[in-house]
């Protein structure tokens, strides 16, 4: 069961991987900046909409990622990453995530909270992630010293596997992932979310992205049921 | 030429690499479930979806009716058991029987919530092993389990247990109602369909001065330590969901099974309360007694 002072040790972790990652010379900067449209439906709001920003900036090895959505059935969702990597190989980085995430579900009157660690190794083709996150549930508006209480769910594995047809670094791709965590959502372990994506880069600084999004209700010794599709469309641009 | 076919044997190389550890990950995920595994439900769960369960539940309802019991002690006490997993064997599924019928305090009604039976084919020995409640003129409501769907099993479940999505009301000798409200998780999801049927029957039912609203389901909506590391639960929004709907409709307490280990977590005034397996062989099997009356109390009750 993960405690306060190993997530502490881990938060210090990937903030002295950030450090080491900067060059001590010249810093590179860059930007990317990313606004999708969203359509999903899912057994528990059916058809709904809304939208995504993303905005990345790269200094040097590190990117520091920021997510917002906002769904119509009231939800918004926000988090915040930073990212260092290390080329190991020629083609090979590895690379730590810290993340803090939350939800807010408006018309539940709830809200969760992520703090999350991990490591993975990215290559042209592929990329692997693996670790831990901690939830916290909570209701919006809880009256202090009451018996109602918020819940904390401290162990969680989150991972990923993605594979990239072309490469990440190709100026059209088609990826394929799993995991069960993406940019506005942490899921227990049993729920995995299965995405097909594409990017294509039509002008120097502008890409057109989408996504599809395939999420199974549980993993109930090997029988998995339909919960949620979402499609995401928009641009990506890069500054 | 020579670039593109390296890039290629590249992308084939990082492929492999790929598929060799989304294919081990999936082993090791299924494999970590335990025995009695359903390998083709990964990629052919072409059984019954939950609307389709939940349809044939209503067409159930619509010929049997819901029960109304009436003339309860004011305060009783309900009987309740989960994940029996019957095999080969039913020691502690004869031993809750049997406590049940000696209790004269006991409500003439008990609950079940899910996974009778482990595998395949053994709905018949549970059946004949509950056989002494209906004949003493007592009844059981069962609700659906992950494992009584496997194999395609849910239309032998139905044609002997019927309906997996109902209500039934309970009236006392001084005119108290108490409401109970079985939903089926056995996917660990409502479905579309059963999710509005449950917020119109808790909205119909909400000004008609139930003393408690009790809900009974197989899934879990807590995950709090890693004791729960092997089950499957509900997907967040639908967790959130579910838990606002409660609230909103005042339901005094949720029951659930699945994860085989007992938990109490009281979240906006609701009660949830997860209950033990009574699996046989299991080191710490359990039945659970509730004590309805102004207040709901419990009892964990140890079978071997």
């Amino acid at each position: 069961m993960a405690k306060k002072h190993h997530i502490f040790l881990l938060f210090c972790l990937i903030l002295t991987c950030f450090l080491n990652a900067q060059e001590t010379k010249r810093h590179s900067i860059s930007a990317d900046f990313m606004a999708l449209g969203v359509a999903g439906y899912s057994n528990t709001y059916k058809w709904y909409g809304g939208a995504d920003l993303k905005c990345c900036l790269h200094v040097d090895n590190t990117d520091i990622s920021v997510n917002l959505e906002a769904l119509t059935p009231k939800t918004f969702s926000m988090g915040l990453t930073v990212s260092p990597s290390f080329q190991v190989c020629r083609n090979g980085y590895v690379f730590v995530d810290g993340t803090l995430h939350s939800r807010i579900f408006a018309q539940y009157k709830s809200y969760e909270f992520v703090y999350a660690g991990s490591a993975g190794f990215k290559m042209r083709h592929f990329l692997v992630q693996v670790g831990v996150f901690s939830k916290t549930i909570d209701a919006l508006g809880r009256e202090w010293h009451s018996l109602d209480n918020y819940v904390t769910e401290p162990f969680n594995v989150l991972y990923k596997l993605t594979v990239s047809i072309m490469g990440f670094d190709n100026n059209w791709d088609v990826y394929l992932t799993g995991s069960n965590f993406n940019d506005y959502e942490y899921e227990r372990v049993r729920e995995p979310i299965c995405s097909l994506g594409g990017r294509w880069d039509f002008k120097d600084k502008w890409s057109a992205v989408a996504e599809g999004t395939l999420q199974a209700a549980g993993m109930f010794h090997g029988t998995v049921k339909f919960y949620e599709a979402v499609m995401r469309i928009g641009v990506r641009y890069k500054l | 030429m020579k670039r593109d076919r390296n890039s290629l044997t590249r992308f084939l190389a990082a492929g492999r690499l790929g598929m060799t550890v989304i294919v081990g990950c999936l082993v090791l995920l299924i494999n970590s479930c335990g025995k009695n595994i359903d390998y083709l439900g990964i990629l052919m769960t072409f059984n019954e979806s939950p609307d389709e369960r939940f349809a044939q539940s209503m067409e159930y309802n619509n010929q049997h009716g819901y029960d109304k019991i009436t003339d309860v002690p004011d305060d009783y006490r309900v009987y309740v058991m989960s994940d029996i997993h019957v095999d080969f064997s039913t020691d502690n599924l004869d031993r809750y029987v049997s406590d049940y019928l000696a209790d004269t305090e006991a409500a003439p009604f008990s609950l079940c919530l899910g996974d009778l039976i482990n595998a395949t084919g053994h709905f018949d020995y549970f059946a004949e092993h509950v056989k002494p409640v209906s004949d003493a003129g007592r009844k059981i409501y069962y609700t659906t389990g992950n494992h009584d769907i496997y194999f395609d099993q849910w239309p032998e479940y139905f044609k002997r247990f019927g309906s997996s999505t109902y209500w039934f009301e309970v009236q006392t000798v001084s005119g108290y109602k108490d409401l109970y409200v079985a939903i089926e998780s056995a996917s660990g999801t409502l479905g579309a369909d059963q999710r509005e049927w449950l917020e119109n029957a808790l909205k119909d039912k909400q000004n008609h001065g139930f003393r408690h609203i009790i809900v009974f389901t197989h899934t879990h909506f807590f995950k709090k330590d890693t004791s729960q590391g092997h089950t499957s639960n509900f997907n967040m929004e639908e967790t959130y969901d579910l838990l606002d709907l409660f609230d909103r409709y005042d339901v005094s307490m949720v029951l659930q099974g699945h994860s085989h280990s007992r938990d109490l977590t009281m979240f906006k005034d609701v009660v949830y309360l997860r209950v033990d397996a009574l699996e046989d062989h299991y080191p710490d099997a359990f039945y659970t007694i509730l004590k309805i009356g102004r207040n709901i109390n419990y009892e964990f009750i140890k079978v071997n």
